[in-house]
């Protein structure tokens, strides 16, 4: 059965390869009879990779440890839930699904009436980089990154999935980021295609949705990623700029700076070559986040080390970089519009886009600078949290402040109601003053929680000012989103300086004051399972309580694993809006606590809910289609 | 509203450039599979499967490789890299020592020598070869980690493990699980 998956891989790899060759001849010689067969030549590929999907979730789900790829990542205990998600938890199980993604997202797109509308010629030519694209994925699939690898001798039993990765966060985490990958391929080679077809800005329209969409799940991706380090890593934190968190947040920036440029030349035509450019820099920077997890180029808690893809991939994504170049530079510069004045709507969020470009610049350098650092230095080092936190967070206020005065500004110059802009920056400074004077540090902190009070007051003047404002879905998918992003700054602002932790040793009735908290250790509750997927299950109830009133019980735990040497930390947490009561249990020394480590974090749930509702409400703007389609299908 | 496109992409010189560059990716692509089935994969089967029946299994491979060529450091190396993953101590150390011979000031195999003898419950030794990677990279916050965790558990000398767990909690990047473990374990030393 994994002969022919592993053939239907290179069927798959053919029918993209042959495909696009078809799609350049056929743009070489002006010619779109062909464009049907492409699109087939999509269909067909797009089979042939959910066949082969198909035969590995076979082989996860029967625990056939002759395949390589199962024996490594499953074993015959692991609950079918997580066996199925075993499917993208190896680097070439997670690149099938990239892949499979992918091709889905082209073989829908084309059914949609905007790629309908679309002509002939950006249609060939779509296919033409789309086809290379997903025949690059497969040529990695089919050669160094094959998930049908079988064993001569199989093992009699698999490793088993890792630990960590058996938390919900991380079940959808990777997907939802690869789902987000795959979808920025249409936007990109839409973008490639209308440029060089001379289709102007229709392309924009016809990626709208798929820009928004992507943009959202690969948002989603990355703070359920962070939801996960907070619950499953137990170190208290949610965003250690990591190298392999970062590779995921750099195209973020990029995209997040596509969503609102396009935005600009889907009314006004401005920056029409910046929009080719993003487009291409967010599925280059997705490529290149690859690079970095699968190359082995960074260290990492959740790296995957090289699986030999890494030269491929690099290679992939310097061509990216040099077809962009060439593609704009096809454009002539004189049908450029010039920039927007400073003093209008379009003006400042052209300054938010280069605060995020500056953002994505800064943790790319960040990231990559202990590989450059090689050059000069002897034993290079990455940048440290510090550094990110230094650098970012202000970065991150003042996008703020930019994000919540833009909407008080007309689209075609100066601002709507000059009382409330000045009105929302001087409350801002003078909030920031006031915080500084009264002595809370770090200053940062209180310039962030400032900017989202201000933003969420400027939110709630909109809803008040513009009239029809809370019944129109465009109103809550870009200021609601905003809002949600002023949120999460001030859960970030009040959760990361003011988080208090403490460490204690303790024995069965003692406890210790902390945080206005006093923390009571109960019991050690112990659950021997041989033979179980978890074979030992250490649980310490932990009695909570403030001013002599009872607030909860925690109870961390450790979790011994049969294919795992050492016991693995369970976070337990007290959720609140305010303080979050978290706590786990490094190591035991019988019934001891060899610590317990017990953290205060307050308001970090408004990060999750501000998450939420970044996630959810940019999907208000997606919509149908309108008008009628070429019955020819295109407009040419 | 859709603009009439121009039909035209002949008529650029870099569309045309743009074309050519597709068409030889395209090629290339297919080139690539076509080389990595023929040659490359044959290496790749054989590594794997080496992979399935374990570590040992390229000792064989090696051994004959380093009859033709005796100082060959990397072979070396990696037959004392599979010994001590096939947790055949005494002769990864061996081997360890050989690449010492060669180069005295390998970090990597000097490392991991310490790590075997540790293994070997050679504690002095692996003290030794710690500090002799110390004295090549004093930074190394893992070098002056074990060698806290040793002189506080093993060689029972609490002075000498605090002096290296608060240096290795110095060095050891914020955050990770290092800096939490040295941190754990200084605040469990006894005076």
């Amino acid at each position: 059965m994994y002969l022919a998956a592993h053939l239907a891989l290179l069927l798959a790899m053919l029918a993209s390869l042959l495909g696009g060759a078809l799609a350049c001849m056929e743009a070489w010689h002006g010619q779109r009879q062909k464009l049907p067969w492409l699109e087939r030549c999509q269909d067909a590929a797009v089979f042939l990779m959910a066949c082969a999907s198909t035969a590995l979730l076979g082989g996860l789900l029967s625990r056939d440890f002759s395949l390589a790829y199962v024996a490594d990542y499953t074993d015959s205990l692991l609950p079918v839930f997580y066996t199925v998600t075993a499917f993208w938890a190896g680097q070439a199980g997670s690149l099938l699904f990239w892949g499979l993604a992918m091709g889905l997202a082209g073989a829908i797109f084309a059914r949609t009436g905007r790629y309908k509308r679309l002509a002939p010629a950006t249609k060939t030519l779509f296919w033409l980089f789309f086809l290379a694209l997903q025949g690059f994925f497969l040529v990695l699939l089919t050669g160094p990154n094959n998930p049908f690898v079988s064993l001569a001798s199989p093992p009699p039993d698999g490793k088993g999935l890792n630990p960590l990765l058996r938390n919900v966060g991380m079940i959808f985490h990777p997907p939802l980021l690869f789902i987000g990958y795959a979808g920025f391929a249409v936007p990109a080679c839409l973008a490639l295609a209308a440029t060089l077809s001379g289709e102007g800005r229709a392309w924009l329209e016809a990626a709208r949705n798929w820009i928004l969409g992507s943009w959202a799940f690969l948002t989603a991706g990355i703070l359920l990623g962070g939801w996960w380090s907070y619950m499953e890593l137990g170190w208290g934190g949610y965003w250690a700029w990591d190298p392999v968190e970062n590779a995921s947040l750099i195209p973020w920036f990029a995209a997040t700076a596509l969503v609102h440029t396009a935005l600009l030349e889907r009314r006004f035509g401005l920056l029409p070559r910046t929009n080719v450019c993003l487009a291409c820099l967010t599925l280059i920077l997705c490529l290149f986040a690859t690079y970095l997890v699968r190359s082995g180029v960074v260290e990492s808690l959740h790296a995957f080390g090289d699986g030999g893809v890494g030269g491929p991939l690099l290679a992939g994504v310097l061509f990216a970089v040099a077809l962009t170049v060439l593609v704009a530079a096809t454009r002539p510069r004189r049908d450029d519009p010039p920039l927007p004045e400073l003093g209008s709507r379009p003006g400042l969020i052209v300054v938010s886009v280069w605060l995020l470009l500056a953002l994505g610049l800064v943790v790319l350098l960040g990231t990559i600078w202990p590989v450059l650092s090689q050059l000069w230095e002897v034993s290079p080092k990455g940048a440290e949290q510090g550094f990110y936190n230094t650098v970012c967070l202000p970065l991150f206020t003042l996008l703020t402040v930019v994000m919540t005065l833009a909407p008080w500004f007309g689209w075609t110059g100066g601002p709507k109601r000059r009382d409330v802009p000045a009105g929302l920056a001087g409350l801002w400074l003078a909030l920031t003053i006031i915080g500084a004077f009264q002595g809370i540090r770090p200053i940062l902190a209180v310039a962030g929680v400032s900017a989202a009070v201000v933003a969420g007051l400027s939110v709630a003047l909109l809803l008040a000012l513009v009239p029809g404002a809370s019944r129109s879905r465009r109103f809550w998918a870009s200021h609601g989103s905003h809002l949600g992003l002023a949120v999460i700054v001030l859960g970030v602002a009040v959760s990361g300086p003011f988080q208090r932790s403490h460490e204690q040793a303790l024995s069965p009735g003692e406890s210790f004051e902390f945080g206005g908290y006093r923390f009571t250790y109960q019991d050690l509750g112990a659950t021997d399972t041989p033979g179980q997927e978890i074979t030992r299950t250490e649980e310490a109830r932990i009695a909570v309580s403030r001013d002599g009133k009872p607030v909860g019980v925690l109870a961390p735990q450790r979790l011994t694993y049969r294919n795992y040497d050492h016991p693995h930390t369970e976070v337990s947490t007290l959720p609140g809006l305010g303080d979050e009561l978290y706590a786990t249990v490094h190591d035991l020394d019988g019934q001891r606590l060899t610590p317990l480590k017990v953290s205060v974090n307050p308001m970090v749930n408004w990060v999750w809910i501000g998450s939420i509702m970044v996630c959810l409400l940019p999907l208000m703007a997606i919509r149908r289609a309108v008008g009628p389609t070429n019955p020819k299908g295109g407009a040419a | 509203m859709t603009r009439k496109p121009t039909n035209a992409v002949l008529d650029h010189p870099l569309r045309k450039l743009i074309l050519a560059v597709m068409a030889t990716a395209l090629a290339a692509l297919f080139l690539t599979s076509f080389l990595d089935r023929t040659m490359v994969q044959g290496t790749r089967t054989a590594r794997t499967q080496a992979k399935s029946k374990g570590p040992m299994a390229v000792v064989p491979e090696l051994m004959a490789k380093l009859q033709q060529n005796p100082n060959d450091e990397e072979t070396i190396l990696k037959l004392a890299d599979a010994f001590m993953r096939g947790k055949d101590w005494q002769r990864a150390e061996h081997f360890y020592g050989e690449a010492l011979k060669i180069d005295p000031k390998n970090l990597g195999a000097l490392f991991h020598r310490a790590i075997v003898n540790l293994e070997q419950a050679r504690f002095p030794e692996a003290v030794g070869d710690f500090k002799a990677v110390l004295a090549l990279k004093p930074d190394a916050a893992e070098a002056h980690y074990y060698i806290g965790m040793l002189s506080k558990y093993e060689l029972k000398d609490p002075q000498s493990a605090k002096e290296h767990l608060e240096k290795a909690l110095a060095l050891a990047p914020k955050g990770k699980e290092l800096a939490a473990e040295t941190q754990k374990e200084l605040e469990n030393l006894q005076p």
